[in-house]
C-alpha cells in the first residue's frame, strides 16, 4: 500500500486540523463531478459529487443510496432537456415542501428542465433537499 | 508534528495537489444534527445540517455574532418538522434587499416541511442560500 510521506507547506503554513476546533481551516477545494447519461444507482462512496446529465437523450433517474449513511450529500444538475429525477429508495424518505415523506423529485417542467439543481444530504433518517432557486426550474415532488 | 502516512482508497492517495494546494476530487460526508428545543449554533458545529425532526414546537437556531472568530463558518437548516424552524441573529443577516435583517423563520402555513437554507458568516454579516424547494419559503424579521 502506498503513502504520503511529505505534505507541502503553503504560505509556511502545513495543512492542518485547527488543534482546538478540530476543523479543516479556510478549505479550498474542487469538487467531483461527473456525468451520467443514463439512470444510476447512486453510493455511497460518491458523497461529495456533483452529477450531471451531459450527453442523455432520455430521462434519467438518480437512485440514492440507503438514507441510513448520516452526511452523505450530492449535487444533482439537469444539463439536457429532459426529464431528472432524484429518487429515494426505499420511497418516503425525501423532505421537500410540507412532505416529510416524499418519494422523488422529478426536473420535468417544460422549458425549465435545463439548470434544474439539488443537493441532498442524509440525517441518517431522511433525505434533506436544498432545490436551487434557478429562475424558473422547479422539480416535482412525488410521493 | 508532521504526518507520515496516509491510506490510499482505491488506488488513490487523498492529498493536496502540490500546484494549487486544493483538495482533489472532494470526497466527503457532512455531520448533522436533530435539534428539538432551541439551540446556539457554536463555531465547533461549522459544516452541520440541522434538523428539527421530532420537534412538537418551533425552533429557534441563534447564529453566533459574526466575527472574525467564525468568518467561514457556515450550517444548514432544513425544518423537518411541522413546527418550523427559525434562524436568528439580530442585525446581522443578509437577505431580500437589506442587510440587518434579524431573523428568518419557516412559518407559512402547509409549507413549513422541507424549507431549507445554508447560511455563512463572512466576519461580518451571515449570508443566506435559501432554498427553493416549491412554495417552502421563509419569513425574514427586521427590527
Amino acid at each position: 500500500m502506498a503513502h504520503q510521506t511529505q505534505m507541502n507547506t503553503f504560505m509556511g503554513n502545513a495543512p492542518m486540523l485547527d488543534g482546538d476546533t478540530l476543523q479543516i481551516k479556510n478549505i479550498a477545494a474542487t469538487l467531483n463531478t461527473v456525468s451520467k447519461a443514463a439512470s444510476y444507482t447512486v453510493k455511497v462512496i460518491d458523497s461529495g459529487t456533483v452529477f450531471d446529465t451531459t450527453g442523455a437523450t432520455g430521462a434519467v433517474t438518480f437512485t440514492l443510496p440507503p438514507v441510513a449513511n448520516a452526511g452523505c450529500f450530492f449535487v444533482f444538475v439537469n444539463t439536457v432537456n429532459q426529464n431528472m429525477a432524484v429518487v429515494s429508495d426505499p420511497v418516503d424518505k425525501m423532505v421537500y415542501d410540507n412532505d416529510a415523506a416524499a418519494d422523488s423529485l422529478t426536473a420535468s417542467t417544460s422549458g425549465h428542465k435545463i439548470g434544474a439543481a439539488l443537493l441532498v444530504v442524509s440525517d441518517g433518517t431522511n433525505w434533506l433537499a436544498f432545490a436551487a432557486g434557478n429562475g424558473s426550474a422547479v422539480f416535482t415532488a412525488a410521493t | 508534528m508532521p504526518q507520515t502516512q496516509m491510506d490510499t482508497y482505491m488506488g488513490n492517495m487523498p492529498m493536496l495537489d502540490p500546484d494549487t494546494m486544493l483538495l482533489k476530487d472532494l470526497a466527503a460526508t457532512l455531520r448533522t444534527l436533530t435539534k428539538t428545543a432551541n439551540y446556539t449554533c457554536t463555531v465547533n458545529d461549522s459544516g452541520t445540517i440541522f434538523n428539527s425532526t421530532g420537534a412538537e414546537a418551533g425552533v429557534t437556531f441563534t447564529l453566533p455574532t459574526p466575527a472574525a472568530a467564525n468568518d467561514g463558518c457556515f450550517y444548514g437548516f432544513v425544518s423537518t418538522s411541522a413546527t418550523g424552524i427559525a434562524v436568528s441573529c439580530a442585525d446581522s443577516i443578509v437577505y431580500d434587499n437589506s442587510i440587518v435583517v434579524d431573523s428568518l423563520t419557516a412559518e407559512t402555513e402547509d409549507h413549513i416541511i422541507g424549507a431549507a437554507l445554508f447560511v455563512v458568516s463572512n466576519g461580518s454579516k451571515w449570508l443566506i442560500f435559501a432554498a427553493k424547494n416549491a412554495l417552502a419559503v421563509f419569513t425574514a424579521a427586521a427590527a
